[in-house]
């Protein structure tokens, strides 16, 4: 077995994953081999250190309190969904159609009128898109912007 | 262990906490949520508070998720992944802070770690009492790279099993095997050049 092959091997060595011939012959190189035996000394020594930390165990009472509030929360967001509902037919349907009306009422009561064929075009038409008489003016301009 | 359809198996709590059944999900929660704080305290640097939040969120997402989870025996799997999720969300809303106080260059508690290896005489215990050694050998493994600092620590601190690991963190097992070798040789190296570093300046 070379260096590298031993490096590799040294984790699984460490978590027992070796087979035995695996094992038998890591540990007969790392009895000529100063480098590797260095290199498994420093995994060994700072994995114990951080064994010996120990395990990171949960607040005793967060089971519970995670699961109430996840339970919950279900109700919350339909007690949201409820509200923004109540909030939409109480004031912002009614201003909705509302402005609808008076956008209908509007167009009703101030669009332009349709000129009769031969009169000026109406103030409602100041550049005289509605008169025949400029239809030509028109596609001529528009030509010319088709062609920038 | 329970078997896979035994009335309390994590598939049965998670298949009846789907239909609604609030009792099943307080059992899947209280089954489940070591692993889900071990892993959350692993990926966000706020420490226990961030970690209980994260939990928090991921359950609560748990609980609303569960209906459309179609495989009740990867229950843990989609947990684990709910986690991982939030934790970034978490993490990418704060800016990563070391875990280990670097009030004091690292590698001041490192001689007596150093001298162990060097004499071949280590004793753990007594290298984990020193909270310099200990604070050390943090700060090192917080210079990893994250999916070697998780891998890392999930396994050495909190005691994992390879098959645990692969279920916390959604990789294969050949890919933690891969990982914790990485990670393992990556801190080797950082203590082997403080090593070289303390000693060329006590020559």
């Amino acid at each position: 077995m070379n260096c590298r092959a031993c490096t590799r091997t040294l984790s699984l060595l460490r978590d027992g994953r070796l087979d035995d011939g695996a094992r038998a012959e890591v540990e007969r190189h790392l009895q000529t081999c100063e480098s590797c035996r260095t290199m498994d000394g420093v995994m060994r020594v700072t994995g114990d250190v951080m064994v010996a930390a120990g395990p990171a165990d949960p607040p005793a009472e967060l089971a519970a309190r995670v699961a109430r509030v996840a339970l919950t929360s279900d109700s919350d967001a339909d007690a949201d969904a409820t509200a923004l509902w109540r909030w939409w037919l109480r004031i912002a349907a009614p201003a909705t159609a509302l402005g609808v009306a008076a956008a209908v009422v509007l167009m009703l009561l101030g669009g332009p009128s349709q000129p009769r064929p031969g009169e000026a075009a109406s103030e409602f038409d100041p550049i005289g898109v509605m008169s025949d008489a400029d239809d030509g003016a028109l596609d001529a301009t528009m030509l010319a912007l088709e062609d920038d | 262990m329970p078997g896979k359809h035994d009335e309390h198996s994590l598939e049965t709590l998670s298949s009846r906490a789907a239909q609604g059944d609030a009792a099943s999900f307080r059992a899947l929660v209280e089954r489940t949520h070591g692993i889900a704080y071990r892993l959350a305290l692993r990926m966000v640097s706020g420490g226990e508070s961030d970690a209980e939040d994260v939990v928090q969120d991921t359950y609560i997402r748990v609980w609303r998720g569960l209906p459309k989870l179609r495989d009740h025996a990867a229950v843990v799997g989609f947990i684990c992944r709910i986690v991982r999720n939030v934790a970034a969300d978490t993490r990418r809303g704060k800016k990563r802070r070391p875990m280990a106080s670097l009030d004091r260059p690292i590698g001041d508690g490192l001689g007596p770690l150093v001298e162990s290896i060097a004499s071949d005489t280590d004793d753990p215990e007594q290298l984990a009492c020193s909270a310099q050694v200990r604070a050390d050998v943090f700060a090192l493994v917080d210079e990893l790279k994250e999916k070697y600092r998780v891998v890392l620590l999930l396994r050495e601190v909190d005691g994992m099993s390879y098959d645990e690991l692969s279920q916390a963190l959604g990789v294969p097992v050949g890919t933690i095997e891969s990982r914790l070798h990485r990670a393992r040789a990556a801190l080797a190296k950082k203590v082997e050049r403080l090593r070289a570093r303390q000693a060329k300046e006590t020559a």
